[in-house]
């Protein structure tokens, strides 16, 4: 994640300041790296004072899996070059950070509560797309390197509280750096927006300047394109919105959805409605909003560029929940690849989306079991796909179902 | 091997004061400490690659407090041995067992 300065600058530094040629400090330095090496090889640990110290480390043989083949394999025991830094450059390195501290929070949070719940407040504030638009700016950064974990933990209030030091604006701006690198705290976001207003004020402020333009460009890029793909074929809104906020990992089952979609022309007529007038398209369907079966569910208030998909990605974290949101609201959607503007649909609360329960996994089947049926009427091509995810969730689910379905997509399912 | 020794081998091999050895391999580990400071990293051939990590804010389980507790965001140092150096010394019999 951090920019490197590479070797031959490293060697203009030095020969600068110790004022010997370039040549002779490349040598040196590649000696030294041969005597550091034949030193390890000798056993011996090396120590650079003020710096670190390298050292061999035996690792034991252990098992591992081949990634490629998920075959197991024995990897030897074998030496491992570990370098330890020392206090003092553990201490320089982590000084962005050094006023924090460990704080006590008691039990651990119920922070899937939280973040299940936040999502629907900010979508039912972001109602109009220009207004999502601001919000997804700031959590702009966010969107490229974040973890499930962090995403989670992030409705939760930081409960670090910065001790302002001589030297706190300093780190305010090296944070602010690291921001730009990718990096996603929820503490530093909140640091960063605590000053600011103090830093624009300041020269220090470019490096926010530059990361805020850039961030605009692109949001106002991916919008022109969003834009320009809407405009020859409005049916499509739905599932196009879908492809640019996933990853390319998720193409197949994303070019399923936009095949069906593609051809249900007798949608496409409804589906103008959603993009061309918000009112409009909430008279056209008033049977959306019957609640599911389901006890527990949250309403959910469909709001323009949204699909089943990105639903259950910002619901459970997880877009490949949907057809649990599509089956708890099956009798109000005709086509599960195109929801109205202002509809509500109802989504089922789940305990911990990231570890589903047996009764979990097999409602989730049940959704693409359902998604099945409905792709059969209309794509049979591309059903069988939807057959297997739902054995993947539970395979008694699979065999329940399997009365009513098409045995070459029954074979496909349980075979793959 | 201590610092000096170092020093004392990198003169010897390199035919040169110690003195000199001592000055380019300080301001060679100050300049990485610098970069490391600022949040860059270098590759040196033959050795690795230096570079900062930044550690996340997570929660743990502290038995001391049993209960849980919030570790706050740090950088660290992180090392890469090149692949060469890696090689050459998987198999020694050196590594302190």
């Amino acid at each position: 994640m951090s920019e490197k300065i590479t070797f031959k600058e490293l060697i203009e530094k030095l020969s600068a300041k110790t004022e010997q040629s370039e040549q002779s400090t490349n040598d040196f330095i590649h000696e030294l790296a041969d005597i550091i090496e034949m030193s390890l090889g000798a056993g011996e640990k090396i120590s650079i004072s003020g710096f670190g110290k390298f050292e061999l480390r035996w690792m034991d043989e252990r098992t591992g899996r081949n990634p490629q083949t998920g075959e197991e394999i024995t990897i030897p025991g074998q030496n491992k070059v570990v370098f330890k830094p020392f206090k003092a450059l553990r201490e320089r390195v982590n000084k962005p950070f050094e006023n924090l501290e460990s704080q006590v929070i008691g039990d651990e949070p119920d922070d899937k509560q939280s973040a299940s719940n936040s999502p629907v407040l900010s979508y039912s504030a972001a109602h109009v797309p220009a207004q999502s638009t601001t919000s997804k700016k700031e959590e702009k950064p966010n969107d490229t390197e974040t973890d499930l974990i962090v995403e989670r933990e992030s409705p939760v209030d930081s409960p670090f509280q910065m001790q302002r030091s001589a030297d706190h604006e300093t780190a305010a701006n090296q944070l602010v750096r690291e921001t730009g690198d990718g990096l996603t705290s929820v503490f530093e976001k909140k640091m960063a927006h605590q000053d600011e207003l103090a830093r624009d004020v300041q020269e220090n402020g470019e490096f926010r300047w530059s990361y805020t333009a850039a961030a605009v460009i692109v949001l106002l890029a991916i919008f022109l394109i969003v834009f320009m793909l809407n405009r020859p074929e409005p049916s499509r809104e739905t599932v196009i919105s879908t492809t640019t906020e996933q990853t390319s990992e998720l193409q197949s089952v994303d070019d399923l959805n936009s095949e069906s979609a593609g051809t249900q022309s007798g949608e496409a007529e409804r589906t103008a409605a959603v993009i061309g007038d918000d009112e409009g398209g909430q008279s056209v369907d008033k049977s959306e909003s019957i609640p599911s079966a389901n006890e527990e569910s949250i309403t959910h208030s469909v709001s323009a560029g949204e699909s089943l998909w990105t639903i259950a990605q910002s619901q459970y974290d997880d877009p490949y929940l949907w057809p649990l949101i599509y089956s708890a609201n099956e009798n109000g959607l005709n086509n599960p690849n195109v929801l109205l503007t202002g509809s509500n649909l109802q989504i089922p609360a789940l305990d911990n989306p990231g570890n589903l329960s047996q009764s979990e996994k097999e409602k989730v089947a049940l959704g693409y079991i359902s998604v099945y049926d409905w792709i059969l009427k209309n794509q049979p091509d591309n059903a069988r796909y939807y057959l297997w995810a739902a054995g993947s969730f539970s395979q008694e689910i699979l065999r329940d179902a399997s009365d009513n379905v098409n045995e070459a997509d029954l074979a496909f399912a349980t075979q793959g | 091997m201590t610092y000096n020794e170092l020093i004392d081998r990198v003169s010897e091999s390199r035919d040169i004061p110690k003195s000199q050895a001592k000055e380019i391999i300080d301001s060679l580990f100050e300049t990485l400490g610098q970069e490391l400071e600022r949040g860059s990293g270098v590759s040196i051939p033959g050795l690795g690659t230096f570079r900062t990590k930044t550690k996340e804010e997570r929660k743990v389980y502290s038995p001391h407090h049993e209960t849980y507790i919030m570790v706050p965001p740090k950088r660290v140092v992180d090392f890469t041995p090149s692949a060469n150096l890696k090689e050459n010394l998987k198999f020694v019999e050196a590594g302190n067992e």
